[in-house]
């Protein structure tokens, strides 16, 4: 740990802390997992900018079915490939003390495949699909499936889900705030 | 009401914003005469129209609050610009920042913005962090610190980590679970180990004995002579050593029964601690005992309903809306712990699975509710049949376990002290209600599960029916064998010559000890099975079926890790723990032993013989199930030890109760030594005159507090309205917009329509606000914060 903590002054540090939902030693701990990723380009530059593919070796992100949204969500240069800072803020959102409305607004961001704000039957149906895996519900199902889905959240029936729709439904899905985590 | 205004006033401001922000916004509308039919399109609004009315005073004042800063601003036409609208924004938070209420870490913005403001602040000399933000902030850090040196603390994180990724939050919450009576059982042995076994083991010079008022002390005396647990001269020359030993250690008895193991050993003295100046410190010993064992029972149950609160909010919270399942599933069903290729394509089958079958179940359900009446009239039938049997196989269980108990006891009574009875023989009689109760537990689970099948219950009901039956059986199986040993100890009529020592059987001479002994092997039992159905049962059918897997894997396939199967065997053996740990006070260490194994056991198990069940278990829903049954068990566990230290007549012949009626009674001893003002408090708490009034605050705060709730569930009703009423309004409005632009232009439509929709959200927050600033896209959220608060502020209530 003290080659990687020399990476980092104690006001950096000390910033990250107020910046993110870490202790000092997890941020160490979440760069050290940075580094793993691209050894070579970490060292040559703390700050160097991974591309996607390589963020993707992340063990909980290569079998995510959303990796690719989670990566151009955090990313802050907007093409999905991240440096430190934005794999340290994708890491804070999806550890255990990030509050449940931090989580909510990320993971309507991932689920909002079109950007625009809504999630619309597209967005659903490409969530699901990609949930499903290879095998993939019949269309019947997948109309089904939307149907219900907007039944429950779509509270005024405009056929796509706002935020504050999206979030008034989160907050009555207990399993969200135990399955929206990344373990350090 | 009064001082807030009414939300049809509200709707006319967030109107004439609209409108105003049409009029000077990009989209700006053509003409002033739009402005004159204002009140047309109010009064046809559908909030208008519709009947609601009420919003909470409270609520809206709260965010008034908040707001006003904002407000007093003054107006700026900014619902449909775009520009400037950054600044504000970051304006508004760095003052939320600086007042304390929200972190910057809680903005979902990249760590480059979040740097700049919190420079921002910092180069403000922090003149908004007043004395009690810098207080919160410390009490915060420091609040982080111990949770940090805690981390450290947390045992077998890595093991977690491992089964998480495999498996899933579903599993691992089980692993958790018995990391948490681990826990458990390791503050009860610390107890009785601080409280009962070191005073017994140091304090050895004895002052005093405690005696009831209305005995005799020669008849006491008399009775422990004639209670021989264990007599050297008699035991080493008949036994040959290994064997004996080895059986003497599996039964508790020889050996065993002379250790503090056990409640027998114990002494009724009164210890001295040290004498200063006249002045003793003294240990009362009974005393303690009882103390502690009560400490412990509450001690476990704090720790219960502290650990249930959670969940148990939770799970009310998604009870309440069972129609929101499909966004559970949707919305949370990735686990996003998952780092393993082959549990993450399980993991794909099991989303697949659960919502086909939720669609398949939906679609039975529409047939059902057209079921015809002799279908019904068949079905009904067939679960009376199912439940009638069920309860006859309970029965049967119990009357097993009862005749092995009193067949166990006979023959030891007639052969147990005949010196030629083989060793193994008399260990597998005394062993027999264990046996009986272990095999029960085994094979009337298996038929409960045919059984099920027959009643036709939707595939989650069907589930949370088996597991019910088999709680019961177990429950019931605990609580015969302790039926039967009640008969056994309390008697009216004692035997022959012992009638002063109260014994009933002359086999039970101390009967806490023989009750801890039944305990004690129960729990031996289940951990020998335990480990041998895991060692020769999962391990050689992993083996078998992975050699010759084209033939036997669709006869018996993999193993499924079954959590409900599983978390009711370790709720069983605490359930054995905690009775037994009052008549056997180190018990618990056995126990913990017992799980640390259990622990390791089980994983490896997981680990190399298991795939995850096909029928998905939530970890929301696992958490307050796990506790559920365990509070069950529990206050199954209370009602024994209660009347044992009730009711019951103290063995005369050992324990640190010997000489009293009742083991309570040193209690009623030691506060009648007390001063006299203490004592008449003591029994003025105990009076009707306390209780009957205590009774009733109690009753009207439920009361108070079911009320509240029902107001909350009104409270969530009547928001859920206002944001369809709203939703609506800004399509009303919308439509008006277009109508009046002429435009049919889609893109923008939705691009004006995300701005409204926020600015309704927004408008809902303050509703006195003039000012026309957009609002940052944070506020819907923490307006649902609020209203989303409700149901658990509810939950805390209870």
């Amino acid at each position: 740990m003290g080659g990687s903590s020399s990476q980092f002054t104690q006001e950096e540090l000390k910033e990250y802390q107020e910046l993110t939902y870490f202790t000092k030693k997890e941020i160490l701990h979440v760069f050290k997992r940075f580094q793993i990723l691209d050894p070579a380009s970490v060292r040559a530059n703390k700050n160097a900018r991974l591309p996607k593919e390589r963020i993707w070796s992340l063990p909980e992100l290569k079998v995510n079915p959303f990796k690719d949204r989670i990566c151009d969500v955090f990313s802050s240069s907007g093409d999905g490939d991240l440096s430190f800072e934005d794999f340290l803020d994708m890491m804070s959102v999806f550890s255990d003390s990030a509050p449940k409305n931090v989580k909510v607004e990320y993971a309507f961001k991932v689920y909002d495949f079109d950007s625009d704000g809504y999630l619309d039957k597209s967005d659903l149906k490409q969530v699901v699909d990609r949930l499903t895996g290879d095998q993939k519900l019949s269309d019947t199902e997948m109309e089904q499936l939307v149907d219900n889905l907007f039944e429950e959240a779509d509270l005024d029936e405009d056929d796509q889900l706002s935020f504050a729709e999206f979030e008034h439904v989160i907050s009555k899905a207990p399993d969200f705030i135990n399955s929206f985590r990344i373990r350090l | 009401m009064s001082d807030s205004p009414l939300p049809g006033q509200v709707e006319e401001k967030e109107m004439q914003e609209i409108e105003k922000g049409a009029t000077d916004g990009p989209i700006s509308s053509p003409s002033q005469s739009d402005v004159i039919s204002t009140n047309n399109i109010l009064a046809s609004m559908p909030s208008k129209t519709s009947q609601w009315s009420g919003m909470s005073s409270h609520r809206r004042g709260r965010s008034v609050r908040h707001r006003s800063a904002r407000s007093s601003r003054g107006a700026r036409p900014a619902v449909l610009d775009v520009e400037g609208q950054g600044q504000d924004e970051a304006d508004l938070l760095a003052e939320e920042i600086a007042e304390g209420k929200m972190a910057i870490r809680d903005l979902a913005k990249p760590m480059e913005t979040k740097r700049e403001m919190l420079r921002k602040l910092q180069g403000k000399g922090l003149k908004g962090f007043g004395w009690r933000v810098s207080m919160q902030r410390r009490w915060k850090k420091s609040k982080e610190n111990m949770s940090d040196a805690f981390a450290k603390l947390e045992v077998w994180r890595s093991p977690m980590h491992s089964i998480e990724g495999k498996f899933g939050t579903g599993i691992l919450s089980y692993f958790q679970f018995m990391r948490w009576l681990l826990f458990l059982n390791l503050v009860i042995f610390l107890l009785m180990f601080l409280f009962i076994l070191l005073p017994a083991l140091i304090f050895t010079r004895q002052i005093g004995t405690v005696t009831s008022s209305n005995s005799t002390n020669s008849s006491a005396v008399d009775c422990e002579s004639r209670y021989v647990p264990f007599n050297v001269s008699l035991y080493e020359p008949t036994r040959d050593h290994i064997s004996d030993y080895i059986v003497d250690v599996l039964q508790g008895k020889g050996i065993m029964e002379d250790t503090h193991l056990f409640y027998g050993f114990y002494e009724n003295t009164i210890q001295r601690i040290q004498e200063t100046e006249g002045f003793t410190f003294t240990y009362n010993l009974p005393l303690a005992y009882l103390l502690t064992s009560l400490s412990y029972f509450l001690i476990s149950l704090i720790l219960m309903v502290r650990n249930s609160a959670q969940g148990l909010q939770e799970s009310l919270v998604s009870s309440e809306d069972k129609f929101y399942t499909y966004c559970n599933k949707v919305f949370a069903g990735w686990d996003f712990c998952i780092n393993d290729g082959r549990a993450a394509d399980l993991k794909h089958g099991q989303i697949r699975y659960e919502l086909k079958t939720d669609l398949e179940e939906q679609r039975i359900l529409q047939k059902q509710a057209k079921r015809t009446g002799g279908e019904k009239c068949r079905l009904y039938s067939v679960r009376f049949v199912v439940n009638i049997f069920v309860l006859a196989i309970l029965g049967a269980g119990g009357f097993l376990i009862y005749y092995a108990s009193t067949f166990a006891l006979e023959w030891n009574a007639q052969y147990g002290t005949a010196a030629n009875t083989d060793a193994f023989l008399k260990l597998l009689v005394t062993y027999t209600p264990s046996l009986t109760i272990t095999g029960l537990n085994m094979i009337v689970p298996i038929i409960f599960d045919k059984l099920v099948g027959f009643e036709d219950y939707s595939p989650e009901f069907e589930i949370q029916m088996t597991l019910l039956r088999t709680v019961f059986l177990r429950l019931a199986s605990v609580a015969t064998l302790l039926g039967t040993l009640y008969t056994q100890i309390a008697c009216s009529t004692y035997t022959n010559g012992d009638a002063e020592c109260r014994v009933c059987d002359v086999e039970i001479r101390c009967w806490e000890t023989y009750v801890g002994q039944e305990m004690y092997k129960l729990v031996i039992m289940d951990f020998l099975v335990g480990t041998a159905v895991t060692l020769f049962v999962e391990f050689p059918r992993k083996f078998i079926v992975s050699r010759f897997k084209d033939k036997l894997e669709d006869v018996v396939g993999y193993q499924e890790f079954q959590i409900p199967k599983n978390v009711l065997d370790i709720v069983y053996s605490q359930t054995l723990c905690w009775i037994g740990t009052f008549f056997a006070p180190m018990l618990p260490a056995i126990c913990v032993i017992k799980t640390i194994i259990f622990f390791y056991l089980k994983k490896l198990s997981l680990m190399h013989n298991c795939i995850p069940s096909t029928k998905p278990f939530r970890a929301s829903k696992s958490r307050t199930f796990f506790m559920v049954i365990l509070l069950v068990s529990f206050l199954l566990c209370i009602i024994p030890v209660g009347i044992g230290i009730v009711q019951i007549y103290p063995s005369r012949a050992c324990g640190p109760f010997r000489s009293l009626n009742t083991m309570f009674e040193i209690v009623t001893q030691t506060i009648a030594g007390w001063p006299t003002v203490v004592r008449d408090i003591f029994f003025f708490l105990g009076s009707a005159g306390f209780l009957v009034p205590a009774v009733l605050i109690l009753c009207l705060l439920l009361y108070y507090f079911r009320a509240l709730s029902v107001a909350h569930k009104k409270m969530v009703a009547v928001l859920k309205d206002q944001l369809i009423l709203e939703g609506k309004d800004k399509h009303f409005l919308l439509q008006r917009v277009y109508e009046l632009q002429g435009t049919t232009d889609p893109t923008r439509a939705k691009q004006n329509k995300a701005q409204a929709d926020r600015k309704a959200a927004a408008t809902k927050q303050a509703p006195n606000g003039y000012n026309n600033e957009s609002p940052p896209p944070r506020v819907p959220s923490s307006a649902w914060d609020n209203a989303n608060s409700h149901p658990n502020s509810v939950n805390d209530g209870w």
